[in-house]
């Protein structure tokens, strides 16, 4: 048991790490449990916050990717990789959807805009991906807008593990000489100053 | 991704023969938001372990000490403090605060896990058993 989060007055959400999910009790009392989110190609759990849609961000041991959010169907859906965070422990949702991390590493504690790059440099203008196709068989081109010249690409696996990453100048094709297994990849393409977008592909 | 049935007619029929349900798997372009961090500071202790938000106000509780504290979000300034009764061979693992309750949780690394209620103050409420780790 590692993470505690909750919601909606009475809804206390725990994070069992043997178990790999989030169980729901109702609060104060704790009872009543009920299996909520299992964390698909994940592990090493730690604390837990929970969206107004009621997906979970949890925090994990996981060097590569810290953070991963988890929808209902229990699907990793988005992801904070360690560029932007080294690593992550405690985690929590204010009221404006801000999220906050602790991180151990550093003895410090992040506030996250998950809703735009409020320090971007490029403003007013909307980051894209596309793919050329999605699903895909063998390779794929990814294209995008809106990104400067000092974008990077990077390829994960539905286990977070990075499959394969460079500089991104507008295209970049995945497949082409990479041994892939079918399934979910994550593709995010990140400007010099942090903004990013996130394009999820399914591998066939 | 989204699931569709379609019924499929025998040519020159008007009544249906059969219904095949073909599922088609549509993984949708996503695109997240940009992510960027906009705020940092120092943790009141090295090994903050979990954090809860309620009423403008973050906690947060160290995995060691189990001490957990009250930060002024727009500072970090620790607003109060106070120390729990979690026993010594397990690490508090996880905060939450709902309806002016704070809720921690511990576990040791094994197979049992705690959650400990108390009050904004400090004030020990109770714990519930968390069997299964």
């Amino acid at each position: 048991m590692t993470g505690l989060a909750a919601k909606d007055n009475y809804r206390i959400y725990v994070s069992s790490r043997n178990q790999n999910r989030t169980y729901r009790y109702t609060a104060p009392s704790i009872t009543s449990r009920y299996s909520y989110i299992y964390y698909t190609g994940g592990s090493q759990t730690r604390d837990i916050a929970i969206t107004t849609e009621g997906n979970i961000w949890v925090a994990t041991d996981w060097t590569s990717i810290p953070l991963r959010l988890y929808n209902t169907s229990n699907t990793m859906i988005d992801f904070i990789d360690n560029t932007l965070i080294p690593s992550a422990c405690g985690v929590t949702i204010d009221d404006d959807g801000y999220l906050w991390v602790s991180d151990t590493d550093n003895d410090c504690i992040y506030k996250i805009d998950l809703t735009e790059g409020i320090e971007s440099s490029v403003e007013d203008t909307a980051l894209e991906l596309q793919a050329s196709s999605n699903p895909f068989a063998g390779q794929v081109t990814i294209t995008a807008t809106g990104f400067d010249n000092q974008a990077t690409i990077s390829i994960y696996d539905i286990r977070g593990s990075l499959v394969t990453g460079d500089s991104f100048s507008g295209s970049y094709v995945f497949g082409e000489s990479d041994d892939l297994s079918q399934g979910v990849y994550f593709v995010r393409v990140r400007n010099g100053n942090g903004s990013e977008a996130i394009l999820e592909l399914l591998s066939l | 991704m989204l699931y569709e049935s379609y019924w499929v007619y025998e040519s020159g029929k008007q009544e249906k023969i059969m219904r095949i349900a073909l599922t088609f798997a549509i993984v949708l372009i996503s695109i997240a938001p940009a992510k960027s961090i906009i705020q940092t500071f120092d943790s009141p202790t090295g090994d903050i372990a979990g954090l809860g938000w309620e009423n403008d106000t973050l906690w947060a509780v160290d995995a060691f000490t189990k001490e957990v504290f009250k930060i002024d979000p727009a500072s970090g300034n620790v607003l109060g403090s106070f120390t729990t009764i979690v026993a010594s061979s397990y690490e508090a693992t996880g905060l939450a605060v709902e309806n002016y309750y704070v809720y921690i949780g511990a576990w040791n690394n094994s197979t049992n896990g705690y959650v400990y209620k108390y009050t904004y103050g400090g004030s020990y409420l109770g714990v519930v058993s968390m069997c299964g780790g």
